[in-house]
């Protein structure tokens, strides 16, 4: 599990993500990163910040919307290199 | 580039490598994360779904309302304070609910595409996962319950033959026997507690199942999904004339034996079975309470649940029905003489409850004449 886990955070890095990246774009993405920086801010840290948490409840629905989105576009953008299974896990309209 | 000449390849090793991460498996399976197999294919996939995150909204939203529950206590015992009031558990116990209410969609969707994905043949996944959608929120409230009854038992204990008021600690409404199948019969639930909320048998009685998959349509979906109709073009695996209930209508394996048919009427006796228990709990807040309870509020849910039984056993020996010639005579002597015991049974019980009926006025006067000291 550490051995995976260590590979994941260099490996990964090193040999997917960043050649990726460069090839295909990462425009969408960091948009996206910036969306769900936005949001986890204004909901969940201004919720557990200003300690609502103790009397009220939490509202994610718009980290939701964004969250699904950035995992959205970085399939799409790790599809863009290859083909057959790559988009085992894209969003589909059928969903 | 590190990986870059196995892009376009997908060969079946590349698919058994998927127990070990390889920079080529992630080319073909682009969002992976570092867990066990499948489950490190699988929650990508669940991180995909809207419902996914809405589920993590809920389990949120339900650590906040076991913290609300928590934090008076905290500040009482800090302040060396009596609490002001009792916890109530009844908004964590919905957020749980709602969590398995979003998370069941998701996993269906991702179950959905993992199968399209590796399996050559069409199954439809939408709706095989209600029964665990209502099986999870019938769990939830029942826990639910239990707490509730267990943090303020000690008012029935110390107020044993002497009802006090504000003491009913029994479920607020009837969610927990609804889920099973749907609303249950009023008229076998006695609601004559003075001490209770209300004696409107509307407050216990509201509908909770509207927009909600009760277990019995949850399992009749799976069931039907996995005998005959794969696709879920809601095409039924039986005749809709009870007269030939077991005669198969579209094909599939296990014909000949109606599998609604036994689901329905065993989930209506447990759930039947369950309206006894929670109307037990709708008289808790003194042992004459319970002995009324017994006297006469159990007996329409014990036959209740004899008929029940007996339906269950038509379904069962309905496939003595294919023996030629003698077989439907068959059936009838098996299922009357089943229910000849179901309904002794029921009778002995209820006589029972009858003599702890007649007892209690006796030690409610004993413990009239000599008081706990």
């Amino acid at each position: 599990m550490w051995d995976a886990l260590n590979w994941f955070v260099y490996g990964y890095f090193n040999a997917v993500l960043v050649p990726d990246a460069v090839a295909c774009g990462a425009s969408a993405v960091l948009v996206d990163i910036g969306c769900v920086a936005t949001q986890l801010f204004d909901s969940l840290v201004v919720y557990l910040a200003t300690g609502e948490f103790l009397t009220g409840f939490y509202d994610m629905s718009k980290l939701s919307a964004a969250l699904v989105q950035l995992v959205d576009d970085w399939i799409i953008m790790m599809c863009c290199l290859c083909e057959d299974l790559c988009c085992l896990v894209k969003v589909r309209s059928m969903f | 580039m590190p990986g870059q000449g196995t892009i376009h390849v997908l060969t079946p090793l590349c698919l058994l490598s998927a127990f070990s991460f390889d920079v080529s498996l992630l080319k073909v399976v682009p969002f992976m994360l570092p867990l066990p197999m499948p489950l490190g294919i699988i929650l990508p996939a669940l991180m995909t779904q809207y419902e996914f995150w809405q589920s993590i909204e809920s389990l949120v939203n339900f650590g906040a309302a076991v913290l609300q529950i928590f934090w008076p206590l905290i500040i009482n015992l800090l302040n060396l304070t009596s609490p002001t009031s009792r916890p109530n558990y009844l908004v964590a116990a919905t957020y749980l609910c709602q969590f398995v209410e979003r998370i069941n969609p998701a996993v269906e969707s991702t179950l959905q595409r993992l199968w399209d994905t590796f399996i050559p043949w069409r199954f439809n996944f939408k709706g095989v996962l209600g029964w665990n959608v209502a099986l999870g929120c019938i769990l939830v409230d029942s826990a639910q319950i239990v707490l509730t009854v267990a943090t303020n038992v000690d008012i029935v204990v110390f107020n044993l033959f002497t009802p006090a008021p504000n003491t009913y600690i029994g479920p607020p409404y009837t969610m927990p026997v609804d889920l099973w199948r749907g609303p249950i019969q009023q008229s076998i639930i006695q609601v004559l507690n003075t001490w209770a909320p209300t004696t409107d048998p509307t407050y216990y009685f509201d509908v909770h199942t509207i927009g909600r998959t009760t277990f019995i349509e949850g399992a009749c979906t799976l069931f039907t999904r996995i005998i005959c109709d794969f696709d879920g073009t809601d095409t039924p695996c039986f005749n809709d004339n009870p007269n030939f209930a077991n005669q198969t209508m579209n094909g599939g394996f296990l014909q000949g034996f109606n599998w609604c048919c036994f689901v329905n009427t065993a989930v209506t006796t447990v759930n039947d079975f369950n309206v006894i228990v929670y109307s037990f709990w709708l008289h808790t807040t003194s042992a004459a309470d319970w002995f009324g309870w017994l006297d006469t509020g159990i007996g329409p849910g014990l036959y209740l649940v004899a008929n029940d039984l007996t339906t269950v056993a038509d379904c069962i020996f309905s496939l003595v029905d294919a023996v030629p010639v003698v077989g439907y005579c068959l059936k009838q002597v098996f299922v009357q003489l089943l229910r000849f015991f179901f309904l002794l049974a029921a009778f002995s019980l209820q006589v029972s409850g009858i003599g702890f009926g007649v007892l209690s006025p006796v030690l409610l006067l004993l413990t009239a004449s000599s008081p706990p000291s």
